[in-house]
């Protein structure tokens, strides 16, 4: 008797997450070939969520099978005919619980047909967004159709405790955390005992824990899902793609960004500065970033001498702002670094440099230069970007 | 039938764990020692074999191979002569097992101080010792299966299928990773080149965890726990399907740690998706461990040894969950080449192979003096040193590493990297400080357990030959029914090959098409070979272990774009034997390094990188002004790379030392120009030219070349 309701309850149950299955289906299917649902955060959302309420389903199928089975083995001790009539009383509610099933099956079909030439709902078609809510509305009157069931027999099972206080101890407790890893109760070891002994070490035969399997099958979809993604449909963005669209982003706000502020300083319009603040910013960053080639002095030893009148790619402010921000051969660009105006602070300091005498200076590299004739120099030289190639080129093959 | 007596061998097992807690301390101050390094670059002492480039790899060897290598081999020995009621298959092949892994971790140390490194992580020993390797696995195979052969005990239980299924991958992803052409003895080339070179080598360090950290360690869980807990293992069931589905899937995932590379975007998905699967395989373990402990948590309150295995097997749980998260692409964007990864792996290694270790150690070491543990207030005093080292040591660098990363990744407003390279690690400075403490604590831990070991020794008397009495296993005529699992147990040839295909599938999916299939690496037609000069300048980079700090592997992202220059591209590295990406930025990333500075700035940057970049923790390389390129080589060099495909001209070998010296003249004059006067041939010089070449052939690239990624 006994197995053969678990074997009904079972039977039911398999029906009706068979029944949810096939209604995924159409919602799967709807998804997966068109790549526009794929991309959209609510479909993937709604999704998601459908997974996760069978995932409950599945599991509160168990306990809920579990509780079922609890209560008939307790009729049974008490040798009363009424089993039947529990029996029928559960198939009876999970027949009734998975009517809507058909209904709802059918109605969102009905309503796909008429709204097929709807406007799109949240970014996507409105019969798979109808269809996929429809699932999960259905997935939710299962969940507390099963909470019902669950309820009703617990509330049956602790009525009974209470009229039999005396027997009270025989019925195992269970946690919900013993439910939720579908633990036996210690009682009961020796019935999964295996018999097997490796030097003195048994094994059990428990059953998995519900999460950890159903677990294991959701990471085994969301797989299948990514690799869809990004290497069938293509709506997951490559590497390659998603940097280029971070640049055209962060150019947008740049460009917005300095229109907002509006003193755009660059290598035409620059001028020297002369306020004691500009001037203290521009000798903070050279002494922590130029220092290292160019000596604190200005003097130069890895880099040139810098208060000299000689300089090897111009000595007027704009053509020193432009050395400093693009870079030209050994001396890096900086524009990554710092800002226009801090560019043009460091030009202005190192413009004030010059004439300083320091000790130990390095000789004289590049053109003489005189202020006058700098200040009427073309800038358009396309910033050293043609004289760019690597210093040791001679030396390869 | 008779009960037939026999006796296992605790020699061996004691030889085996004597090894481990002598390499497990020298490991730990290994890994001090680099710690410390990291704030105070000055302990280096100017020293070429005590840099941080020679003692990390020592660190890392000494903790996995010497540290972890013992303690397997003491728990195997202990546990499968046990499991299998017999003693070892071969005393001689035992001792031999033992004997050989010493002299190879010896070999191992001293190689590795001197600077002769593959520049593969994990795999850094030179070719003689990689076949010495060889050999003496396969010696611990034999023994292995001898015994498993000889049992009676009729089925494998299940810590035999994961000693089975280690013993065979460790075999397979030694031998595939090693493959390499030797030029002299003690250094050779990468059979393998760039992006091959990395997924084969990334394939091998992501399992060298997987079979060498891991399923040998569960092995060992599945005997010691439940037979220090006298409780039966949780679920039969559990354990068949996480053993499958753990070697299956973890061969795959060696990808995820090239995320975001030159590695094309399909294997990268695959890396990811493998990730994810394997979170629910590798907590299996986790909970067939843990619910085994069900109806004993009493005793974990009483008995150091559960103490240690429950917050080993909890640092797995957590590890096995942070990997997979760590392999979704946004979250690696951030965390990797950060100390993220170096807390991770702490993680592990400290809490689930530490903990494991000496967990094993406080229960075989009173069994096989046959008395009781000298001090179990010792122990738990051990217990929350190790805790409290692992948290220390730990939060730090998951600090640093988040707080750098989202440094290196800030922008100002006007669209300027925010922060300079150096910013972002003089910030986390007192973060490694507080690191190295952590490891002070663990290390302080361990050393306690040192004496409470010894103390326990000298009150016991050694049973060397331990008597054991059991039934053979009587062959029956007509076998009953047995469950389709059970079968496979009673057959470990079958279980070996069975696994071997396991393991196998996923390495091979991965790497044929990368092999075979052009549109995989796309070739640059301006990307030359490396001069002769250069040639020795990279072999000095790969000698002081550069690739330890420096990647040289630029992510698509924008501030790396902005920071270092144009991504990497997979074409850029074909003549990279081996490949050099590293995997951690303790400095800026070198991949477009050439022509960034002037040859007298690396000049005085080797020689005192303060100098150049105050602040800097990068050490002195001060011999390196000093000490002569071996020319003598270059012939070797140049006919080891023809034979890998590198187009050199027929006959270049006889020719290249010209060239060398041309080249050395010119980066001379070009550094007397900046008032630096030095011999040509100094190992500085061939560091330079390399440094220079690094990276600057794809500019001379028309743009459009760069085509057929499809993905």
């Amino acid at each position: 008797m006994h197995s053969q309701i678990t074997k009904r309850v079972k039977y039911i149950t398999g029906i009706c997450s068979g029944l949810l299955l096939v209604s995924i289906q159409p919602a799967l299917a709807a998804g997966p070939p068109a790549p526009s649902i794929l991309s959209n955060t609510v479909a993937l959302f709604l999704i998601a969520l459908m997974i996760l309420l069978l995932a409950c389903i599945a599991i509160m199928g168990k306990v809920l099978l579990y509780v079922a089975k609890i209560s008939l083995h307790k009729e049974k001790e008490k040798q009363k005919a009424n089993t039947a009539g529990i029996t029928a009383s559960i198939v009876a509610v999970f027949l009734l619980f998975s009517m809507p099933l058909f209904a709802q099956t059918v109605v969102p079909d009905a309503g796909a047909v008429k709204s097929a030439t709807d406007a799109s709902i949240a970014g996507m078609s409105s019969e798979a967004f109808y269809m996929m809510m429809s699932v999960i509305f259905l997935e939710l009157v299962i969940i507390l159709a099963m909470l019902y069931n669950m309820n009703v027999l617990l509330k049956s099972e602790t009525l009974k405790l209470a009229i039999e206080k005396g027997e009270a101890k025989k019925i195992p407790t269970l946690s919900w955390w013993d439910r939720f890893n579908s633990f036996r109760p210690a009682e009961q070891e020796a019935d999964i005992d295996l018999g097997h002994d490796y030097d003195g070490i048994r094994e059990l035969d428990n059953r998995l824990p519900p999460w950890w399997i159903y677990g294991f099958y959701i990471t085994i979809l969301s797989g299948c899902i990514y690799l869809y993604r990004f290497h069938v449909s293509h709506t997951g963005l490559s590497n390659v793609k998603e940097y280029e669209l971070s640049v055209i982003k962060a150019d947008q706000d740049i460009k917005e960004y300095i229109a907002k502020k509006g003193d755009a300083v660059d290598e035409n319009t620059v001028t020297v500065l002369s306020t004691p603040d500009d001037l203290a910013a521009g000798k903070t960053i050279f002494m922590t970033t130029c220092i290292a080639c160019h000596t604190a002095t200005g003097g130069g030893s890895v880099g040139p001498n810098l208060t000299d009148d000689y300089w090897l790619h111009g000595g007027s402010i704009k053509n020193i702002f432009k050395t400093i921000r693009y870079g030209v051969n050994a001396m890096p660009q900086w524009q990554n670094t710092y800002s226009n105006k801090q560019i043009a602070q460091v030009a202005s300091y190192v413009k004030s440099l010059r004439g300083t005498n320091p000790p130990n200076p390095k000789a004289p590299q590049g053109e003489l230069y005189k202020e006058e004739a700098a200040q009427a120099a073309p800038v358009a030289d396309s910033a050293g970007k043609a004289n760019k190639e690597p210093i040791k080129d001679s030396l390869k093959k | 039938m008779q009960m037939e007596k026999f006796y296992y061998d605790n020699r061996i097992v004691r030889a085996f764990g004597y090894a481990t807690v002598i390499f497990g301390i020298v490991g730990m101050l290994a890994g001090l020692y680099a710690a410390v390094q990291i704030y105070l670059p000055q302990i280096s002492m100017n020293f070429a074999p005590t840099t941080f480039g020679r003692v990390r790899p020592l660190h890392t060897n000494a903790i996995i191979f010497a540290f972890v290598g013992n303690t397997i081999f003491a728990g195997i020995y202990y546990s499968l002569q046990r499991l299998c009621k017999a003693r070892m298959f071969s005393d001689k092949l035992s001792w031999i097992h033992f004997w050989g892994w010493q002299a190879i971790i010896a070999a191992a140390a001293i190689s590795l101080l001197m600077g002769k490194t593959t520049g593969k992580e994990y795999a850094e020993l030179e070719w003689p010792i990689d076949i010495a390797i060889t050999l003496v696995w396969v010696v611990f195979g034999i023994n292995m299966f001898g015994t498993i052969i000889k049992r009676r005990e009729k089925h494998l239980y299940v810590a035999i299928w994961f000693y089975i299924a280690t013993w065979v991958t460790v075999a397979m992803l030694h031998i595939v990773n090693s493959m390499e052409i030797p030029v002299s003895f003690m250094k050779s080339y990468s059979w393998y080149a760039g992006v091959q070179d990395a997924l084969v080598q990334w394939w091998y360090g992501h399992n060298a965890v997987a079979f060498f950290l891991t399923t040998p360690v569960l092995g060992l869980m599945y005997y010691f726990l439940p037979k220090a807990a006298n409780r039966p293992v949780y679920s039969y069931r559990l354990s068949i399907i996480h053993f499958w589905a753990l070697i299956f899937l973890y061969i795959w995932a060696g990808p995820h740690h090239l995320l975001y590379t030159a590695l094309p975007d399909w294997a990268q998905s695959l890396g990811v998706v493998f990730s994810v699967m394997l979170i629910a395989p590798s907590w299996g373990g986790m909970l067939n461990g843990l619910f085994t402990l069900r109806g004993a948590w009493d005793k974990v309150k009483e008995d150091p040894v559960l103490k240690f295995m429950v917050v080993a097997i909890t640092c797995y749980g957590m590890s096995t969950f942070e990997g997979p998260m760590l392999s979704l692409k946004t979250i690696n964007a951030i965390a990797h080449y950060t100390d993220w990864i170096i807390a991770h792996v702490h993680i592990g290694g400290l809490g689930w192979n530490g903990f494991m270790a000496f967990a094993i150690l406080y229960y075989m070491v009173p069994r096989l003096w046959d008395t009781t543990l000298y001090s179990k207030k010792l122990a738990t005093n051990h217990f929350w040193l190790g805790t409290i080292g692992i948290i220390i040591y730990t939060v730090p660098m998951y600090w640093a590493g988040f707080e750098q990363s989202l440094m290196w990744k800030s922008f100002t407003p006007e669209g300027q990297l925010k922060f300079q390279f150096l910013e972002t690690v003089t910030n986390i400075k007192p973060l490694y400080v507080l690191r190295s403490i952590g490891g002070v604590i663990y290390l302080t831990g361990a050393l306690i357990m040192v004496y409470n070991l010894a103390k326990t020794i000298l009150q016991g008397t050694f049973v060397p030959d331990e008597a054991a009495e059991a039934m053979p296993i009587i062959k029956e005529s007509s076998p009953k029914k047995e469950y389709w699992h059970r079968v496979i147990e009673r057959k470990p040839v079958t279980m070996l090959i069975i696994s071997l295909v396991v393991v196998a599938l996923g390495g091979l999916i991965e790497m044929i098409p990368t092999f075979l299939i052009k549109s995989n690496i796309p070739t640059i037609a301006s990307v030359k070979p490396y001069t002769p000069l250069e040639l020795q300048g990279r072999d000095i980079y790969i000698r002081e272990g550069c690739y330890l700090c420096h990647s040289q592997m630029i992510r698509p992202f924008r501030d790396e774009v902005a920071r270092y220059g144009e991504y990497s591209k997979a074409g850029e590295f074909i003549y990279d034997h081996p490949f050099q990406w590293g995997s951690k930025r303790t400095g800026p990333d070198l991949a477009r390094e050439g022509g960034k500075y002037p040859d007298s700035w690396h000049y005085n940057h080797m020689y005192d990188p303060r100098s150049m970049s105050p602040g800097s923790i990068m050490p002195q390389y001060t011999w390196l002004l000093e000490d002569a390129i071996d020319t003598a080589s270059t012939p070797a060099k140049i006919r080891a790379m023809q034979t890998l495909g590198v187009p050199y001209p027929d006959g270049y070998d006889k020719i290249a030392n010209a060239d060398l010296v041309k080249q050395e003249e010119s980066i001379a004059a070009s550094l007397e120009k900046d008032k630096i006067k030095t011999p040509a041939n100094k190992e500085i010089i061939a560091l330079i030219a390399y440094l220079q070449r690094i990276g600057i052939d794809i500019k001379a690239e028309p743009k459009k070349v760069i085509v057929a990624d499809k993905n």
